[in-house]
């Protein structure tokens, strides 16, 4: 299991309990509309029990990204990979909205997808969005993600957008 | 919640694209580090007559997995796929980390098969910890849930020093009510889910009336 990634700005780390703070008060806020647990205090324990599952299970999963010298959890952003998963998924949760513009999470997901391809020897990744989740869209096309149409997915409204392959990225 | 951000958050440096050499000695360092255990808090391994409680391998995912797939899962909101299986499995043992107990995992001493999932479970919403149990069709009948919930009971009692712990039981999940009542435990009023569903709740003798 890798312990840390490290970024010009960033450290990710593997969720700890005491992020449930930042998560929770993410889910109980007007910008997790998008998610399943939005206002939703018994799904959001579910949720972030199954993150600190999903990484004792596999020895990976979303990392919590904190910027350097400050241990907060600012986002999570990662691999998730439950079984019958359409495909290996990088997920995102912008947990603090003080980093929109920043290129924060740009920077952490870029570092994610790339530990899975040298270390977790993905051949590809895509990420799950529902539609009208403009954020996400956006900085999945930051990513060079592209839509892709024909995939597998989830849910039947789920966009699914592809990632770079490994070898499209130096 | 405290601002968390420094107001003036540090630029990237430039860094020179890593040389062969450099990417083999990172290569190496990954590798040193993926073979470094985990800190993880896990439950602590039970023996009782029969069973072995302990943390959760892949053979009990899959066997949960299994039994999620059937009519047996329907009073935890089952039958249910793979993927929301795992999810429930993954939320068990993230719970350990959460509040420092959870459920066990069962494996038959005799046949060293899974056989199923019981101890304590404490979500958010649920006012206090709740004792489940949940055994796999093949060992139906055998007593083996009473054992493995008297153990975890008694370790809730002895170990985190609960004075009072219940199980909610829906109101036609008759196997389950004739458990409790073996259990010692007695209808204590009714617990409303936040998705409307209303189940009994038992609660058990305490330690003192053990």
């Amino acid at each position: 299991m890798t312990d840390a990634l490290h970024t010009a700005r960033l450290i990710l780390r593997p969720p700890v309990p005491g992020d449930w703070d930042a998560f929770h008060d993410f889910m109980m806020s007007d910008r997790s509309t998008a998610f399943g647990s939005h206002k939703d205090l018994a799904k959001a324990f579910r949720s972030f029990a199954a993150e600190l599952g999903h990484w004792q299970i596999f020895g990976y999963g979303m990392w919590a990204v904190t910027v350097r010298g400050d241990d907060t959890c600012i986002g999570l952003i990662g691999p998730w990979t439950p079984p019958d998963w359409p495909e290996t998924e990088i997920g995102w949760m912008i947990l603090s909205a003080d980093i929109e513009g920043t290129g924060i999470a740009t920077e952490a997901a870029r570092a994610s997808i790339k530990h899975a391809y040298d270390v977790l020897g993905w051949q590809t990744a895509v990420s799950y969005i529902a539609p009208g989740n403009a954020r996400s869209i956006r900085l999945a096309e930051k990513l060079g993600a592209v839509l892709d149409p024909d995939a597998p997915r989830p849910a039947a409204d789920t966009l699914v957008y592809r990632h770079p392959k490994p070898k499209d990225i130096a | 919640m405290a601002k968390i951000i420094p107001a003036r958050l540090p630029q990237p440096k430039p860094r020179p694209a890593p040389g062969p050499a450099a990417l083999k000695r990172r290569r190496a360092a990954l590798a040193r580090r993926a073979e470094r255990p985990a800190p993880l808090i896990q439950p602590p391994v039970i023996e009782t007559a029969h069973l072995t409680m302990g943390p959760c391998t892949d053979a009990d995912t899959e066997a949960f997995m299994d039994f999620c797939a059937t009519d047996r899962s329907r009073f935890l909101g089952g039958p249910s796929g793979r993927t929301d299986a795992w999810r429930s499995v993954a939320i068990h043992v993230g719970q350990w980390h959460l509040r420092g107990y959870g459920t066990w995992w069962l494996t038959d001493k005799a046949t060293g098969k899974p056989a199923g999932r019981v101890g304590l479970w404490h979500p958010e919403g649920n006012d206090e910890p709740e004792l489940s149990w949940v055994i796999y069709a093949p060992f139906e009948g055998r007593g083996y849930a009473a054992e493995a919930a008297r153990a975890a009971r008694d370790w809730a009692y002895t170990t985190l020093g609960l004075d009072t712990l219940v199980s909610h039981i829906d109101a036609e999940n008759t196997r389950s009510i004739r458990l409790a009542q073996h259990l010692g435990a007695a209808p204590d009023g009714v617990h409303t889910y936040d998705h409307g569903a209303q189940v009994t709740i038992w609660r058990h003798p305490g330690p003192d009336a053990l």
